[in-house]
């Protein structure tokens, strides 16, 4: 279930009901957020829950053999690896890898060999029993495609952060299954992040205290603000965006391209952090702390600072387990900049088995390298407004990078290119034509927002007051911004980053 | 002990002012909740003598209200639907509509190319309102108010309700019960929807077989005797000049056929009137429009 959706609204109501008299006993306690969590997850199609069990308990019982044969806990490792790597390749790279030709032709040579077999009619029987059918089989032909499960880039790469950690001697193994799959079903968090390391919340999930009247306090706060983000701004965004990308001719406009890329990045910034602060509340609700996963990231100033900002739990994750496996800055400069590529390479991958999500992330590595080599935001940090130049330059940099993400294919995002750098037709008069002013309400809204930050007025004095005015205006605020998700919400749609 | 919590004070805090929002809401339709209107609509079942038959041009041009006080002691239903196709479904729907003992029926089709074109019957909104269900339709009937509580708001609205030369958009809807949406907005912009529709013809084309299934249709209502009158809707002169050119329809042959079936052709002025967006009328145009449709009809009624 989504959180922008009725249904989830009162399955948190009787979550939270249920909380504060299940949550004493970490039995119970933990029956009860697998429970939950499996409903969660179940409600898009309770078929994948086999999915998480079976890549679960690949590292629960390897999590147990490193323990119990600390000998052969590289094996162990290994298996790990490979079971998880497995269902991601299956499930996410196959058409990627194989080509959708091929993929067919397999699946279509599958069938006729069980046709023949007579095994086919089983297999019918069987699916109708079972009800397998939403998971890529059907009856007529049983191997039609392969669907990809929501979310399971996010809870495999959390899963295999237990097992990772096990093996560099971080993290004990829990032998409770019950502890194991509380951690990696928690459904705040189950879908689209932030990646929490078993390190940091398998503990937490061993305490019964209650959430504090702080944790209550900052959990509406993220609550209120991540909604705020996705059904206002990011939704509202949405439509601009979809319409523009999705038109069958294609806008000849350099400053209507211009204006939609921004908008995308700001869509996607509210849509996915404005999910982050919505687990993190949730969390915080239940007494646990999850990592902050968005800082700003559009006020940095250099790619570095960026990607520090930016997706911090996945690009902590890609650091710790990648980056540095590979050997990170140890063997030298270039191999910093080879493995630093590597790293990124593969975290576009991550987001999708697509060439232009390759294209962008090695548009963020080219930064990055440049950046490195030439340490252009420091000169330029030291002329007179270099911050703001350097902070302008990464933004339009970062939303040039976009166009090959949101882009449906490498074509269509070389074309959109080729009209942003086209100025000689820049043609704004059409944007008040087209471009819904909701959509520039919005975009205006959060881009003064982030100006707040940028200039650190979040910092200021008075934000840190704790005097009895204050608490009444923070809460005004907050059931302000409720009242602003009720009313000013632009029609629903998914999270954007449910597809990874 | 809870009221003193700060959480729980703003929660309470936000519920009242969604109370007060929502029961003060600056963008009060007129006419019935839009849920209602179209929980209603789905639900006319041998209520009219008179029904008006389109897509949107229809729904939103001809008005049931201006009509009756032409045509009086008529019952008038407008069951114009976006996007909708003359599909066998919809057919069979708009005769339902028809009161049995009914010793006036008519049948009013307002028939654009894009109602002609071959494409799924499954959508608009016609589509979409036959499929809601019994409780969905409860729901919006009965609890229209509450369920318009928490209906969005458009940012404009609220701009407009506090400072009308803000919002660079107003755009009024008022739903009526018998089925007419009137729509007001201003500025006028054509460039959209011409646009829209050009890249539609590109792709798609008016159907012969959709103007033989059309036709074969008014011959059956003929002989039930239902006065069958058709029209293509105005909309406006760059919108006729591009549907000439692009959608395919071959004018000639769809009103030779119509008459032939028995049906009424009614000559409309096809770009006499204001459009908000170069194919819809604005509401004061679709009530200009429907005086002047109603006219025609009564002298061919002389005529005849």
């Amino acid at each position: 279930m989504q959180f922008n959706s009725l249904v989830f609204i009162l399955f948190a109501i009787l979550f939270f009901i249920g909380w504060p008299m299940l949550r004493r006993r970490n039995n119970v306690r933990w029956i009860y957020l697998v429970f939950a969590s499996f409903i969660f997850y179940g409600w898009w199609d309770w078929r994948f829950l086999f999915l998480i069990m079976f890549s679960g308990f690949i590292d629960y019982f390897a999590g147990l053999a490193m323990g119990k044969y600390p000998s052969k806990k590289r094996v162990w490792l290994v298996l790990s690896l490979i079971g998880n790597v497995g269902s991601l390749a299956l499930f996410k790279y196959t058409y990627f890898l194989l080509g959708t030709a091929n993929v067919e032709a397999i699946l279509g040579g599958i069938n006729g060999l069980l046709d023949k077999a007579g095994i086919l009619s089983v297999i019918n029987w069987f699916l109708s029993v079972s009800g397998l059918t939403g998971i890529g089989f059907s009856q007529a032909r049983p191997f039609m495609r392969i669907a990809l499960p929501v979310g399971i880039s996010f809870y495999t790469f959390q899963s295999m952060s237990y097992t990772i950690d096990i093996y560099r001697g971080q993290l004990k193994p829990t032998h409770n299954v019950f502890h194991f799959f509380a951690y990696l079903a928690l459904f705040p968090q189950l879908v689209a992040g932030p990646i929490v390391r078993a390190r940091d919340l398998l503990p937490q999930l061993e305490s019964a205290e209650p959430a504090s009247e702080q944790q209550k306090w900052d959990g509406l706060n993220l609550i209120a603000f991540g909604f705020f983000k996705k059904v206002v701004i990011a939704d509202t965004l949405a439509r601009a965006v979809n319409d523009a990308f999705g038109a069958k001719a294609m806008e000849v406009s350099c400053a209507y391209w211009w204006l939609i890329m921004v908008m995308f990045a700001f869509q996607i910034y509210c849509d996915f952090s404005g999910y982050s602060d919505i687990a993190r509340g949730l969390g915080k609700w239940m007494g646990y702390e999850f990592p902050v996963n968005f800082r700003n990231p559009y006020i940095a100033s250099s790619f570095r600072e960026f990607w520090q900002r930016w997706h911090i739990s996945l690009s902590t994750w890609f650091r710790d387990y990648v980056y540095i496996g590979l050997g990170g800055s140890r063997k030298g400069r270039a191999w910093a900049h080879i493995n630093m590529w590597i790293t990124m390479l593969i975290s576009g991958l991550w987001h999708g088995a697509a060439w232009h999500f390759i294209v962008w992330a090695a548009a963020h590595s080219f930064y990055l390298s440049a950046e490195r080599i030439t340490k252009w935001p420091e000169r330029v940090m030291k002329l007179p407004g270099g911050r703001h130049l350097c902070t302008l330059a990464v933004f339009l940099l970062t939303t040039m990078a976009w166009v090959f993400f949101r882009a449906q294919t490498f074509g269509q995002a070389m074309e959109i290119m080729g009209i942003m750098f086209n100025f000689s037709a820049f043609n704004a008069g059409v944007i008040g034509e087209i471009v819904d002013n909701n959509a520039i309400n919005v975009l205006l809204l959060i881009i003064g927002s982030q100006l707040i930050f940028y200039f650190g007025l979040d910092k200021a004095d008075w934000t840190r007051s704790q005097s009895r005015a204050k608490s009444i205006f923070d809460s005004a605020v907050v059931a302000s911004i409720i009242l602003m998700c009720v009313y000013l919400r632009a029609p629903s749609s998914t999270f954007i980053y449910f597809q990874f | 002990m809870l009221l003193l919590d700060r959480t729980f004070r703003t929660l309470m805090l936000t519920v009242l002012l969604i109370a007060i929002m929502g029961s003060s809401r600056p963008d009060r339709s007129h006419g019935l909740y839009p849920s209602e209107y179209w929980a209603r609509k789905a639900q006319w079942e041998q209520c009219a003598d008179v029904v008006l038959a389109g897509d949107s041009r229809t729904l939103i041009g001809l008005s049931p209200v201006e009509m009756r006080k032409h045509l009086t002691g008529s019952e008038i239903y407008n069951y114009g639907f976006g996007g909708v196709r003359f599909s066998s479904r919809y057919m069979d729907e708009v005769e339902e509509i028809l009161k049995p003992d009914s010793e006036n029926k008519i049948i009013i089709m307002g028939i654009s190319p894009y109602s002609l074109t071959k494409r799924s019957a499954a959508t608009g909104t016609f589509t979409k309102v036959q499929s809601m269900s019994d409780v969905d339709l409860f729901l919006n009937i009965h609890f229209a108010p509450l369920i318009y509580l928490f209906q969005p708001i458009s940012f404009n609205k609220i701009l407009r309700q506090f400072n009308p030369s803000c919002a660079r958009v107003h755009k009024e809807k008022t739903f009526f019960a018998n089925g007419w949406l009137a729509v007001y907005k201003e500025p006028v912009s054509k460039r959209k929807a011409l646009r829209n529709y050009e890249m539609y013809y590109k792709e798609r084309q008016v159907d012969t077989n959709s103007i033989d299934k059309l036709v074969g249709y008014v011959e059956e209502w003929v002989q039930q005797e239902i006065k069958v009158y058709g029209f293509i809707p105005p909309s406006c002169e760059k919108m006729y000049e591009l549907e000439s050119e692009m959608s395919g329809l071959d004018k000639e042959y769809l009103i030779k056929n119509f008459r032939e079936a028995g049906g009424i052709w009614i000559k409309t002025d096809k770009c006499a009137y204001d459009s908000f967006d170069g194919s819809h009328l604005q509401d004061y145009a679709a009530i200009r429009f429907t005086k002047n449709f109603c006219k025609k009809l009564i002298k061919n009624e002389h005529e005849n």
